[in-house]
């Protein structure tokens, strides 16, 4: 079986130590806070007459998600990569064809996602068993964790090869993306919000009202995320076209075309 | 219009032909007594379901409509049961209800396959009275005028003898019950142990005797009777009007019962002969009135009305003194003192600094040796998998129970003389996850409500209480880390005898336990001392001189409670749950507290009288039942 290049890279990378790594600890430390701070002050009884979920599964899987999405726009913009990872414009420059390269990326993206979800596992398993919940509440914020990531990963790779030559203009246009994104959107759409996600699959229960259903809100979640991150693929195919140059690259040009026009 | 005269006809007579189109399925109900309840008190519920359609197998269900909409929303407890009906076959079942409110009607449906198949409401407005009830079950006793003028505040009624409640609960609203000419033994063996537990936990039956006086001597109202009559006898005009009044017409010759042994005590004679005789079961009474109140001169004496007021009127009870401080909830209080708390800060902290340290020192201490790279490829998964398995036993369902807990507090308070005990439970039930929380149980079969916490905050959830294989509780509220609480109430068999002499020295104490289960951590509390009395096995005796200065612990009016904190196995217990529950058991019943003046107060540990069942019995359950048994101290006995 042949592996795709940028993934074996990938798996090849993850072994081996590095900067991303050390990166990732600092994120993994700030979900160990974050369980800290929401960890139960008050006995069970307590929580009972308050009749208050502890709150910390909610907590942390925010958390969870907020660091993902942030390592994943910054390892788009190549501002950290694992080690011995190339970045897309040295693809660019191999004969592997462009679909490759995108397919090798989203794949590479979602094995390393999923590799930091693993990593948050015992931290997430401790704040489940005390916050109750459901394991498909949970199975679904972490999906959407990972659809997320690769939506900023594939952001963040646009921005790094529209302003490849200016790193502050890309590391700054990455900090705008993510605060944009997770604030005033989220705001505005909450269905597009992890956070709100988060809340109402994970946060105290509503007292159940018979009248109405909600929609299932992890699957519009993960939609929409999978529908923008198919159009964030096609833009950076279009971008990595663009670095090939048009002509050398036949392969790709009905896609760009599709984009462009 | 000669005409129309033929087809006039003509339609008349297909209308004649046509069937009679009826309701496949026809629901019939009987609201306490002859459609009478009183609101606010549990009530009796005769439905009868006829099915003209095919083969029926669903549910009945009773919808109650509780709560306040001014204080809180309402809240429906369901009642159901199990339904299962042939075709041209009819079925009567009967509940015991709670009707609060008047404004909403009572719903009646028959559901079949998740479908509503049949559905009937009742207007409890115009069914509903507020004196209390006095049932008189006999063929020719009219006592009507009792019902004239509403001063003492009671309503006669004439119930059919099969439409009395299976449970001693649905006697709630009644003072009293009359019984004349007729036996008991025509009610089934649920109703005669409703009667005989509603007289024993503080009901009133008035016995009246007449020429067949062998209906008298029958096993279950001879069970139940001072004694047995043997014969009549003649009384003579004017012993008659001594004990009486004046006013009775005795120009012809009256004939009582006569009794040659009885155990009770004489509350009306003529002469020498007995004509009205109490006979205490339990807290309750028996009145056995020798003469025949459906005979002349009595059923034509005005003055019979004033004798039955004075004779059926329940004793008056002394207003409480105790503080009415206790808010708490013995279930919470329990849930403090015994449930699992949540993993403590410091196992979590050295549990993630362990695990972030592996990591650092994975990412920051690299292995070099080639072969130990691809090893090294994996740890980079096994270790948080590793540590997830690790938290997963430490933090998880070993450590900190996942899933339905039921807990229970119950009182028990045996009544003296009888082999019933009154039963208050308070049963919480809560889940670490959202979903169904259905608690199937067994053992006692009490009434249960929602508790007077919930109630007064008014956010009470709807409650399904099922009767199907298996008796069961469900709130409709299926949030996790939610306390749902119900409070209950039954009457229950158990046996246990005491006497207690007071003595120079100390009490002496009888004891004897045929409850069906040890009693343990027995304490003897009376005059300012407590007395350790130990395990009391199930059948055993014992008699014990108990010397205050050797034997006795000094204890107040608050402290003896502590005297329950150690047990037989040596465990320290946490009394604010029992505390709590007995409280709330003062303020209940208008007590001055445990132990009343000149009573002596048993209090010990039993098994719970309610335990899981079913696909419960996995549940994590807390309990905890304390025996309360208050006994009249007897003086010292003279030499």
């Amino acid at each position: 079986m042949v592996i795709n290049p940028l993934v074996s890279e990938v798996i090849t990378g993850l072994a081996r130590p590095g900067k991303a790594q050390l990166d990732y600890l600092g994120f993994l430390l700030v979900q160990a806070v974050v369980v800290f701070l929401w960890w139960p002050k008050d006995g069970i009884a307590q929580a009972l007459q308050s009749q208050h979920t502890p709150r910390t599964l909610l907590a942390l899987v925010m958390a969870v998600g907020v660091t993902t999405a942030y390592f994943a726009l910054r390892a788009g913009t190549e501002v950290l990569a694992l080690p011995g990872q190339r970045g897309l414009r040295e693809w660019a420059r191999t004969p592997l064809p462009a679909g490759s390269i995108i397919r090798g990326y989203i794949v590479g993206q979602l094995l390393q996602g999923l590799h930091l979800v693993v990593l948050s596992t015992p931290l997430l398993l401790m704040a489940f068993v005390i916050s109750g919940g459901e394991w498909p509440a949970l199975g679904w914020c972490l999906a959407a964790v990972l659809v997320q990531a690769l939506f900023y990963r594939l952001c963040g790779a646009i921005t790094c090869l529209s302003l490849g030559q200016h790193r502050y203009a890309v590391i700054n246009t990455a900090r705008t993306i993510m605060v944009l994104v997770y604030v005033p959107v989220g705001l505005l759409a909450p269905v597009t919000s992890h956070p709100a996600l988060a809340y109402r699959t994970l946060g105290e229960a509503l007292p159940p009202d018979p009248f109405f259903t909600p929609m299932p809100d992890g699957l519009a979640f993960v939609s929409i995320y999978a529908a923008l991150s198919v159009l964030a693929a096609l833009a950076v195919h279009r971008l990595l076209l663009r670095e090939r140059g048009m002509k050398n690259n036949p392969d790709g040009a009905g896609v760009g075309k599709a984009i462009s026009g | 219009m000669q005409r129309a005269s033929p087809v006039i006809v003509l339609l008349g007579l297909l209308l004649l032909l046509s069937p009679v189109r009826a309701d496949p399925i026809e629901i019939s109900a009987v609201v306490g007594f002859a459609d009478t309840f009183q609101p606010g008190r549990w009530t009796p519920l005769h439905v009868s379901v006829r099915n003209r359609s095919s083969d029926l197998n669903g549910e009945l269900e009773v919808q109650v409509t509780g709560g306040d909409e001014l204080r809180g929303r309402r809240f429906v407890t369901a009642h159901r049961r199990t339904l299962q009906l042939q075709r041209n076959s009819a079925k009567s079942l009967q509940f015991t209800i709670l009707p609060q409110g008047l404004s909403r009607p009572l719903v009646i449906r028959v559901v079949s396959n998740g479908l509503e198949q049949a559905r009937k409401e009742i207007d409890l407005r115009t069914l509903s009275i507020a004196e209390r009830l006095v049932l008189v079950l006999s063929p020719d006793v009219d006592l009507d005028y009792l019902n004239e003028g509403t001063a003492h505040g009671m309503r006669v009624l004439h119930p059919h003898p099969e439409l009395l409640p299976a449970h001693w609960r649905g006697y709630d609203a009644v003072a009293a019950i009359v019984l004349h000419g007729m036996s008991l033994e025509r009610l089934s063996a649920p109703q005669f142990e409703a009667l005989h537990k509603w007289i024993a936990q503080g009901g009133t039956l008035a016995v009246s005797g007449g020429p067949d006086y062998t209906l008298m001597r029958r096993p279950r109202l001879a069970a139940l009777l001072p004694g047995l009559p043997v014969g009549m006898t003649k009384i003579d005009g004017e012993t008659l009007q001594a004990a009486f009044s004046a006013s009775l017409d005795v120009s012809r010759p009256v004939y009582v019962n006569r009794l040659d042994v009885f155990h009770g005590d004489v509350r009306l004679r003529a002469g020498t002969q007995p004509l009205i005789v109490e006979r205490a079961v339990g807290l309750g009474r028996v009145l056995y009135l020798t003469f025949d109140v459906a005979s002349p001169p009595f059923n034509r004496w005005d003055g019979m009305s004033r004798l039955w007021h004075s004779h059926l009127s329940p004793p008056a009870t002394p207003m409480s003194s105790a503080p009415k401080t206790s808010t708490e909830n013995p279930v919470l209080a329990l849930i403090r003192a015994e449930a699992t708390d949540f993993p403590r800060y410091a196992a979590a902290f050295i549990f993630l600094a362990l695990y972030l340290g592996t990591l650092l020192a994975a990412y920051r201490f690299p292995i070099r040796v080639t072969q130990s790279r691809r090893v090294a490829s994996l740890g980079v998964w096994f270790t948080p998998v590793i540590f997830a398995s690790a938290a997963w036993v430490i933090f998880g369902p070993g450590a900190f129970p996942r899933g339905p807990t039921a807990v229970a507090v119950a009182v028990i308070e045996p009544f003296p003389g009888s082999s019933y005990a009154r039963l208050n439970i308070d049963l919480g039930l809560y889940a670490s996850h959202s979903g169904m929380l259905q608690f199937q149980y067994a053992g006692a079969e009490p009434v249960m409500y929602p508790s007077r916490e919930e109630l007064r905050r008014g956010d009470v959830p709807d409650w399904v209480v099922s009767d199907a294989t298996r008796r069961a509780v469900e709130p409709h509220d299926r949030r996790r880390y939610v306390l749902h609480v119900l409070e209950g109430a039954d009457v229950i068999a158990f046996r246990l005898d005491a006497v207690v002499h007071e003595e120079a020295m100390g009490p002496r104490v009888i004891l004897e336990n045929n409850s069906g289960s040890a009693v343990d951590g027995l304490w003897l509390v009376f005059g300012g001392h407590a007395y350790e009395l130990g395990v009391l096995a199930d059948g055993a005796r014992i008699e014990r001189a108990l010397v205050r200065s050797r034997h006795g612990v000094e204890v107040d009016a608050a402290s003896w409670l502590g005297v329950l904190k150690g047990s037989a196995a040596g465990q320290a217990r946490d009394v604010t749950p029992i505390r709590v529950a007995l409280e709330r058991r003062v303020q209940e019943t208008n007590r001055t507290g445990y132990p009343g003046p000149g009573h002596a107060l048993l209090v010990g540990y039993a098994a719970s009288p309610l335990r899981p069942a079913g696909d419960s019995a996995g549940w994590a359950h807390h309990e905890r039942a304390v025996i309360a048994f208050q006994v009249t101290a007897r003086e010292k006995a003279t030499p």
